[in-house]
């Protein structure tokens, strides 16, 4: 089966630029090979065709795999990558946007809030329940900030192991930094639960060594941490929003 | 929240980040990131090698999204080929030591889960399949092999103890008969 492949091998003309293309797509040559591949897919149409043709053969492949969550800290750093700072995508905009809100156990928690702000009135602080929606979502926690605003609100799905962790909109100084979420044990340290958007309604998983914890009488607390290096072992800023969890 | 990325619907986002539209960038982040961090860790065990890079592939679609021919390939092939690329650019720049052993799927006619957005790419998984059984078994697992652990030919050769320039000519002629196969 020696068969001779000169007819192939030689990368100036077309059938030895498909040949290269599919080997690029293949994943067999070596750094220097698909540098000069890559040079010549940005200035070649003809030869990027090739490639891309070579990419729709192989894209099952391409695809095959497992989805796996990346971790939390990812996210703000590609928005610092970006050059964007953490509050710059427009807050009220995004708020107002009805297509922000994904999925309806969003919006329910959303009645959820509601209920709560009317009811707040004459009514302890405490965790309420949804009026409307799926049965599936919890109590609310209410995180608010030392002058009694409400910054963020929390319903915990322990069978899950989730958290829906809603900020409430309002003009928030970050200078660079994230929103991350403390969990309080009584008497214990505060333990991360990553980051949390000021932005946009989040689902958080809690690790499971953690869902224990995630109990009445420990507090949620949410400071304004570097997106580098997410989850951090302790907080280094100051807690902008804190709640104790009332009802699970 | 964590649903599976549809194609339909990463194009239409994908069309929106290329008119520059955050919020769209954003939920197109949370929609595939999950995917493309899959393709990246295949390539590269070491994760917060992969999680660079992922960061690395988000950036790249931000810039190229204008660029996106949707008549070349659908939004979400395009995203998944981003990733794997920059993977492997990432894995032949440095030191390839320490990588685990990946294994090797043996057939993608049937993966789980299979939703139904998916149905298309199961087809074509179907159709590579079909084509990948039609070439001689040892060529079948080297080509395996090269894909689904981004080897190098030298890799490879050194691995199975063949010489590089057969190893080269079977991967090649494999290639030839892939294509003569999938192409109608």
């Amino acid at each position: 089966m020696n068969s001779p492949v000169g007819d192939f091998d030689d990368g100036g003309h077309s059938h030895g630029d498909d040949m290269r293309a599919g080997e690029y797509v293949l994943g067999v040559l070596d750094g220097f090979e698909r540098r000069r591949v890559q040079r010549r897919i940005d200035v070649e149409p003809a030869f990027a065709r090739l490639v891309a043709e070579w990419e729709r053969r192989l894209a099952a492949w391409t695809l095959h795999a497992a989805a796996v969550e990346p971790p939390a800290h990812v996210w703000p750093g590609v928005r610092a990558r970006l050059g964007w700072s953490a509050d710059a995508l427009g807050r009220v905009r995004a708020w107002n946007s009805v297509g922000f809100w994904r999925g309806a156990a969003v919006v329910a928690l959303a009645a959820g809030i509601a209920a709560f702000i009317v009811g707040r009135i004459g009514t302890p602080p405490a965790g309420v329940a949804p009026t409307s929606g799926p049965a599936a979502l919890g109590p609310v926690t209410v995180l608010a900030a030392d002058d009694g605003s409400t910054g963020w609100l929390a319903s915990i799905d322990v069978a899950k192991g989730t958290m829906l962790v809603v900020p409430v909109p309002r003009p928030v100084a970050t200078d660079g930094r994230v929103p991350e979420l403390w969990l309080i044990p009584p008497g214990q340290a505060p333990r991360s639960l990553g980051f949390v958007s000021n932005e946009k309604p989040l689902v958080i998983s809690v690790p499971p060594t953690l869902l224990r914890q995630v109990a009445v009488g420990a507090t949620l607390a949410i400071s304004l941490e570097l997106p580098s290096a997410m989850p951090h072992a302790a907080p280094s800023g100051a807690i902008v929003a804190k709640g104790g969890i009332r009802t699970i | 929240m964590d649903s599976t990325p549809t194609d339909n619907g990463t194009d239409v986002l994908l069309a929106r980040v290329a008119t520059r539209d955050r919020s769209a960038f954003e939920r197109l982040y949370r929609s595939t990131s999950s995917t493309l961090f899959a393709i990246c860790l295949r390539v590269l065990p070491n994760r917060s090698e992969a999680e660079d890079v992922l960061q690395e592939v988000y950036v790249l679609v931000w810039n190229k999204a204008p660029q996106f021919d949707a008549g070349r390939a659908s939004a979400l092939a395009w995203l998944a080929s981003i990733a794997r690329h920059r993977a492997i650019d990432r894995l032949r720049s440095g030191a390839a030591e320490g990588r685990a052993s990946v294994e090797l799927p043996e057939d993608l006619r049937d993966p789980t889960p299979s939703p139904a957005d998916r149905a298309e790419a199961t087809n074509v998984g179907a159709r590579l399949e079909h084509c990948m059984e039609r070439l001689d078994e040892r060529r079948r697992s080297l080509v395996r092999t090269a894909f689904f652990e981004a080897a190098t030919y030298e890799e490879l050769a050194r691995r199975i103890g063949a010489p590089l320039g057969s190893v080269k000519s079977w991967i090649r002629r494999s290639l030839l008969q892939l294509r003569a196969c999938l192409d109608p």
